[in-house]
């Protein structure tokens, strides 16, 4: 590389120049073949080393790699200096990087260790800028390298008269304005005259060269003979026929001739000229102290014509020409003597030029040279010529960079490319250099302040539009500010490589970056504004293939977790565990999912039986909805056209999952797009939205898409057009689980696939819309209404097969009109079977019975599941959902009251308080119409009335009353007739209030249903409860043993309800114990004919016994058993069917004097109240003492005789009278209640049952 | 009127903090004081070790600004970009500025190393910069 060597360099600038003069038909001849000109043919000829020769005086100088530069007289036309430098800059461009080194990142001190040595030469270009630089840059005012030192003149023998125009073309006493303008000494200089001979003419050329030769000198003429046809005119040079080409005899003539002769000619006259003029040197620098430039003194000063040029010019001119032939010596001491005569105020750039020169020569001789160039670099910047200054900086800048001076050539490069004027490319280039060389800064590099060097290179280079250099710049000088929070200096570099980054086409970093940019969103809005029209300015022009679709945008933002999705089956509501809940009821009743049910030590096996996550199934025409959240992060307005759902379709084929075809919509979605689409050519619809968010506003948009065939859509995220601008998507990042079941997974990061934006389309299925129709708004509690569920088939293709319902108040509805097409279902987590068909388009209605169960405001969810009549085998079934509301108010209260009846052993009483709660107006009034029990044994009888209601109005509650009514239960006869086999059969009792009116019927539908329902309901709440107990219960023994120092009591307080509990589950006497009556009471109501049945069910009437806790029961007091709120009332859980009474005389008239003792006899009637069960007895009498205290001793006491213990069984329904004998000895009142009653009720446990009822007897004398 | 720009710039090279005084209203977003600021972190790593004390002194110069630093134990550099050459009133700033800046280092809930963002600090630096520097 040449280019390295300064010295090359310089050379290449201090070149002797040729000038070429032509005629313009030689010009055209040349320009016709091969597009070149005769100074171009000529400088081929000079590649070659060429000896010269001179003698100048005594000295001989040989020089054995001569060079010539072949000019044109447009040469001296003023160049424009800007169109040089731009020459220069472009001639680098293609030695120009992408990087410095790829992939390098400098973040610290020690990285730049690295650097320098993986990247020795960062900027490969930079040479060949300085030696361009250098080499063309001349300034024709100081110097006279350019100065000619021979000319040669060419006709062609074409033109008319060529030896005349030879003639007129150039006149040594008359040279062209330029020779006058920079003092060129035209008489010396030697001319050679040329005729060009085309092959083709016909005028005779050897003739014409005779002519010349007579005119010019036959030394001084030549005849030069082309070849048209041929490029180069046939003077193309070649190496190995060079001595054959008739150039080659001209231009050796010149060089071997020629120029010497003007040399030792040029060089005496000047010297001459010198001497003459050194006198009066100095009073000429006096005279023209005020004067202005040096060359106008001078001519205006000098006398004679001939002698025009100054002392001052020809010291200059002879030391040019003494480094012309390289001898640096002679050229040196004339410099000297030059930089005397001018003064650095006075004349800065002659001053400059001259120390320039004298720097050059101590250089070329390796001598001291850096305090000139100082000194000339200075006084250039005085006379402002910044480029000459450059020129000397660049020189200077390789001297202090051989001594490893690198502070030294980053100041001074610095400095030069902060000069004003400069050329921002010159300037670019320098920062660079400055930057780099603080690189190699000992003893530590000086890396941020290079950085910040390089980041001016940047701006520079931008300035002068040199986009890669730019990016080059900024991308190395990120390294050292990312993340560091410089914030202006960030805004800087990441809106200038966004910049930069689209121009080279690097679309994705300029995306990255302009994320960076807008991520702190720190920036004022009217930045913001100026980056996002740059931004869409940069992006339409420079956006890549795909006409202006940039791919990934930096906004807006989406919330990823907001993303939902909505298949076509329901519309999204809030509630949504409820509809889950039922969804999942329907899974497992379709059998979709087989879940094995895992226990004891499967369970530590249970990932592996972890369902794979599915991908849900979307119907093929149906609409997808994706709800999304985004957000405008920044503070101005934005607009978004076209927004749509981007996706990609992978035809299902399960054979060929390679060759499956793929389609996506990720492409500008413009108006043919649009026709596609619409046309159906798709495999998917989108529906493009347009939305405008103001600043950091949030909004939630809701999009669709249509999948037109069957496959595998996935959802990719949002396609949008950006302010009408640019075409690009935002994906949608979904959250993913971290795997962690296999070792493999845990060892490694792996993510599971997030399916939930993933579709399996399926072939087209029948679509059910439910609706209620004619539902009740509102309710009285228990009232009953009509109501409809219209189910319409929205298919026009197929039909509907297998329709179930679920319903989130299964108590609330009865399907069916009446008992023959009713649909009941006997357990409540059982959907209901509708038998209906629904042929495509068919519309059904199902009619209703709805009950107001409890009080509030419901809210009723109806699924309803339904299978395709032609099947499918991805979706067994679908779902529809419905739902309406309604609310329950406050009817009428029922509290009811049972108690054993004193009279008979197998007669209960029942109360009941029926109260209409509403207090104040606006309450309803309500008719009982009629009352009704239902049993398995029991009926009722009105005990308040005899047959009929004495007064209506005591069955007619207006707000704030209420009534008392009461019955007695006893033992239904025709069951008691009956076997016991023929348990099944109920009995129903109904009592009607008004005796004329026709009654209803309680065992017929929906009325027996309902009961049915909310028994079943009960049930279902007493599981509840009675897991929650034992819940509770197996949680306390552990808390026991945390805290051991709970009393014993306590524990055993504990144990005993557990025993309590396991009763509960083996105990036959619990369940089922027949002990209990529902009672129905009918209302109507005046307002619009209402009618409504209040069911009471369950109501228990056992015999207690209070001597044992676990079988008391609160007797006596109102219990609401109607319950608006839907809760149960709890029973004891222990029941004991047995029923007693002791009979005698009550007042025993004795004489203790005829007898010691009194003996009563005594009878026990003892009663199973059960119809199911026996019950195993042992009674025996206590005596009176035993277990009482002593202060009870002192009364007077019985005994007991005969017979004291029976062991005895009774029957279901038996009453059996057992004989006791009591003994007095005094007169007195005596309580006979010591005996005790030991009931078996299951192998290990027994009750003892102590009576706690008074019976007196009076004994009397 | 000449601009002084304080930064406290963090160990990772990250600033903790800037302001310019006087306190401009309308602030003329110039990004050439950062990375002035920033590159002569260099000569300051120099600087720091050739002396004991933590005021340095002037120790960088670009164009007309000067750059002094002061040095905390922890580290941390405290930077003033000034134009007119004044070090005693710059020095007995940075000593106050240091006062406050340990006492920002006492709050439990400052994070070493982060920026500082406690109002009552900034509004005291800017008591002490009108104080100095105007």
């Amino acid at each position: 590389m040449l280019f390295k060597d300064l010295k090359y360099s310089i050379n290449s600038w201090i070149t002797p120049s040729v000038l070429i003069i032509s005629s313009p038909s030689v010009g055209k001849i040349f320009q016709k073949s091969g597009n070149t000109s005769l100074e171009q043919v000529f400088a081929q000829y000079i590649l070659e080393k060429k000896k010269v020769n001179v003698k100048v005086h005594d000295q001989t100088y040989e020089m054995n790699d001569f060079k010539v530069n072949f000019i044109s007289p447009q040469y001296f036309d003023q160049q424009t200096q800007s169109q040089i430098l731009k020459d220069t800059a472009s001639s680098i461009d293609s030695l120009a990087t992408d990087e410095y080194y790829p992939n390098f990142k400098l973040r610290s001190k020690q990285d730049v260790q690295y650097f320098n040595k993986i990247c020795s030469e960062p900027t490969p270009w930079f040479e060949k800028y300085r030696y361009q630089f250098i080499k063309s840059l001349h300034n024709l005012d100081l110097e006279t390298f350019t100065h000619p030192i021979a000319i040669i003149l060419a006709t062609s023998s074409e033109d008319s008269n060529p030896i005349g125009l030879l003639v007129k073309m150039f006149d040594s006493a008359k040279p062209p304005p330029i020779f006058q303008q920079l003092g060129i000494e035209a008489a010396n200089i030697p001319k050679i005259y040329m005729l060009v001979h085309p092959d083709n003419s016909h005028a005779e050329s050897e003739k014409r060269l005779g002519e010349m030769k007579q005119t010019f000198g036959s030394s001084q003429s030549y005849l030069l003979r082309v070849n048209t046809k041929e490029d180069h005119c046939g003077l193309g040079y070649d190496h190995s026929t060079a001595h054959l080409n008739p150039l080659a005899p001209i231009i050796n003539d010149i060089l071997s001739k020629h120029i010497p002769v003007y040399f030792e000619k040029a060089i005496g006259e000047l010297n001459e000229n010198i001497a003459t003029n050194k006198k009066s040197f100095f009073s000429k620098v006096k005279a023209f102290r005020f004067g202005g430039k040096k060359t106008n003194e001078s001519e205006s000063d000098s006398n004679s014509p001939n002698n025009s040029s100054t002392v001052e010019q020809s010291l200059r001119k002879v030391g040019d020409l003494y480094f012309l032939l390289q001898d640096y010596e002679n050229a040196l001491s004339n410099y000297k003597t030059l930089a005397k005569e001018f003064n650095s105020d006075k004349s800065p750039n002659f001053y400059a030029s001259a120390n320039e020169m004298i720097g050059l020569c101590n250089y070329m001789m390796n001598k001291e040279s850096e305090s000139y160039f100082e000194i000339a670099y200075n006084n250039y910047i005085k006379g402002s010529l910044v480029h000459c200054a450059a020129r000397v900086a660049m020189i200077h800048g390789y001297i202090m960079k051989k001594k490893s001076n690198f502070k030294g050539v980053s100041d001074l490069f610095k400095q030069t490319a902060e000069i004003r004027d400069i050329d921002p490319f010159c300037s670019a280039i320098l920062w660079e250099q400055a930057g780099f060389s603080l690189l190699h800064t000992t003893p530590s590099p000086l890396f941020r302040k290079a950085t910040m060097r390089i980041v001016m290179a940047g701006d520079k280079y931008s300035e002068a539009a040199k986009r890669k250099h730019a990016l080059r710049c900024y991308s190395f000088s990120y390294s050292v500010y990312e993340g560091r929070d410089w914030n202006l200096i960030d805004d800087h570099l990441h809106l200038s490589l966004v910049r930069y980054s689209f121009f080279q086409g690097n679309t994705s970093d300029a995306i990255l970056f302009v994320n960076k940019l807008l991520e702190k969103n720190c920036q004022t809005f009217q930045k913001q504004n100026s980056i996002i029209r740059e931004f869409l300015y940069i992006s339409k022009n420079y956006g890549t293939n795909k006409e202006n679709y940039i791919g990934e945008l930096p906004i807006p933002s989406i919330h990823n977790e907001s993303i939902s999705v909505h298949l076509n089956d329901y519309s999204p509501d809030g509630s949504q565990s409820v509809w889950q809940e039922m969804e999942e009821a329907f899974k497992k009743e379709a059998q979709v999912i087989s879940k094995p049910l895992l226990q004891g030590f499967d369970l530590w096996k249970r990932d592996l039986y972890f369902e794979t996550e599915k991908e849900r199934t979307a119907v093929v025409e149906e609409q997808i909805t994706v709800e999304v959240e985004i957000k405008n992060p920044l503070q101005i307005p934005l607009q978004f056209n076209r927004v749509h759902l981007v996706a990609t379709y992978k035809e299902n084929d399960a054979s060929n999952t390679d060759g499956a075809i793929e389609e996506s919509n990720m492409s500008p979605l413009d108006d043919e797009n649009m026709k596609r689409m619409m046309d159906g050519s798709t495999p998917f619809k989108v529906e493009p939205l347009d939305i405008l968010l103001l600043p950091t506003e949030v909004k939630k948009i809701t999009f669709s898409i249509q999948p037109m065939r069957p496959g595998l859509l996935q959802v990719k995220g949002l396609g949008l057009c950006m302010c009408g601008a640019v075409w690009g998507k935002r994906e949608f990042k979904l959250k993913q689980k971290r795997l962690n079941k296999t070792r493999q997974q845990r060892e490694s990061v792996v993510y599971e696939q997030n399916l939930s934006l993933t579709f399996r389309v399926t072939s087209p299925m029948p679509r059910l819309e439910a609706q209620f129709l004619e539902f009740p708004d509102a309710l009285y509690h228990g009232e009953l209404r009509q109501a409809k569920l219209q189910l319409k088939n929205c298919s026009n293709k197929m039909g509907l097969k297998n329709v179930r319902v679920r319903l989130s108040h299964p108590t609330s509805v009865c399907f069916g009109s009446n008992s023959n097409d009713a649909s009941v279902v006997k357990s409540l987590d059982k959907s209901v079977y509708l038998d209906v068909s629904l042929p495509p388009n068919a519309t059904v209605t199902v009619p209703c019975w709805v009950r107001g169960m409890s009080v509030g405001r419901h809210t009723l969810r109806c699924l309803v599941y339904y299978e395709s009549e032609a099947g499918n085998t991805d979706l067994k079934y679908r779902l529809a959902r419905c739902q309406t509301q309604f609310d329950v108010r406050p009817s009428i209260r029922i509290s009811s009251l049972s108690q054993q009846s004193c009279s008979g052993l197998n007669s209960y009483l029942l109360g009941v308080e029926v109260d209409n709660p509403i207090i104040g107006g606006g309450g309803d009034s309500f008719n009982l119409k009629q009352i009704s029990s239902i049993s398995n044994f029991w009926k009722i009888e009105p005990l308040s009335y005899n047959a009929d209601v004495p007064n209506p109005s005591i069955v007619s509650l207006n707000p704030g009353q209420f009534t008392n009514l009461f019955f007695r239960i006893e033992p239904s006869e025709k069951n008691i007739l009956k076997d016991n086999q023929n348990q099944k059969d109920i009995s129903i009792t109904n009592i009607s209030f008004y005796k004329n009116e026709p009654m209803y019927d309680s065992s017929s539908f929906p009325i027996y249903n309902f009961l049915e329902y909310e028994k079943l309901n009960h049930e279902l709440q007493q599981q509840q409860q009675q897991q929650q107990n034992q819940q509770s219960n197996n949680q306390q023994p552990q808390q026991q043993q945390q805290q051991p120092q709970i009393s014993h009591q306590q524990s055993q307080q504990q144990l005993l309800l557990n025993n309590y509990n396991n009763l509960n589950d083996n105990n036959p006497l619990i369940d089922n114990h027949p002990n209990q009556i529902d009672l129905l009471i009918y209302w109507e109501c005046n307002n619009n004919n209402r009618m409504g049945v209040l069911n009471s069910p369950n109501i228990s009437f056992l015999p207690t016994h209070y001597s044992d806790s676990s079988l008391s029961m609160p007797w006596g007091s109102w219990k609401n058993t109607t319950s608006p709120s839907g809760k149960t009332i709890a029973y004891p859980s222990l029941k004991l069917p047995l029923r007693y009474k002791i009979k005698s005389q009550h007042s025993i008239k004795h004489n203790f004097e005829n007898d010691r003792f009194c003996t009563v006899p005594l009878k026990l009637s003892l009663s199973n109240c059960s119809f199911v069960h026996p019950l195993q007895l042992s009674i025996e009498t206590l005596l009176p003492h035993e277990n009482i205290d002593q202060t009870t001793h002192s009364t007077s006491q019985y005994f007991w005789t005969g017979a004291t213990k029976y062991n005895i069984e009774l029957k279901p329904q038996e009453i059996t009278d057992l004989q006791l004998h009591c003994c007095f000895t005094k007169f007195g009142v005596y309580n006979i209640n010591r005996f005790k009653i030991n009931v078996k009720l299951s192998n290990e446990i027994h009750k003892e049952i102590y009576s706690t009822i008074q019976h007196l007897i009076n004994i009397e004398p | 009127m000449s601009i002084y720009t304080f930064l406290i710039i963090g160990k990772n090279d990250n600033p903790l903090y800037e302001i310019e005084f006087p306190v401009n209203t309308q602030k003329k977003e110039t990004y050439a004081h950062q990375y002035i600021a920033h590159g002569s972190l260099d000569i300051v790593e120099e600087y720091v070790w050739k002396t004991n004390n933590m005021y340095l002194k002037i120790i960088d110069k670009f164009n007309k600004n000067h750059i002094s630093s002061f040095v905390t134990a922890g580290h941390i550099k405290f930077m003033l970009l000034h134009e007119k050459k004044d070090e005693d009133a710059i020095k007995n700033f940075f000593v106050d500025v240091h006062d406050l800046y340990l006492k920002i280092l006492l709050n439990p809930f400052y994070e070493y190393n982060k920026p500082i963002t406690s109002t009552a600090f900034d509004a005291r630096v800017r008591k002490i910069g009108t104080k100095y520097f105007s």
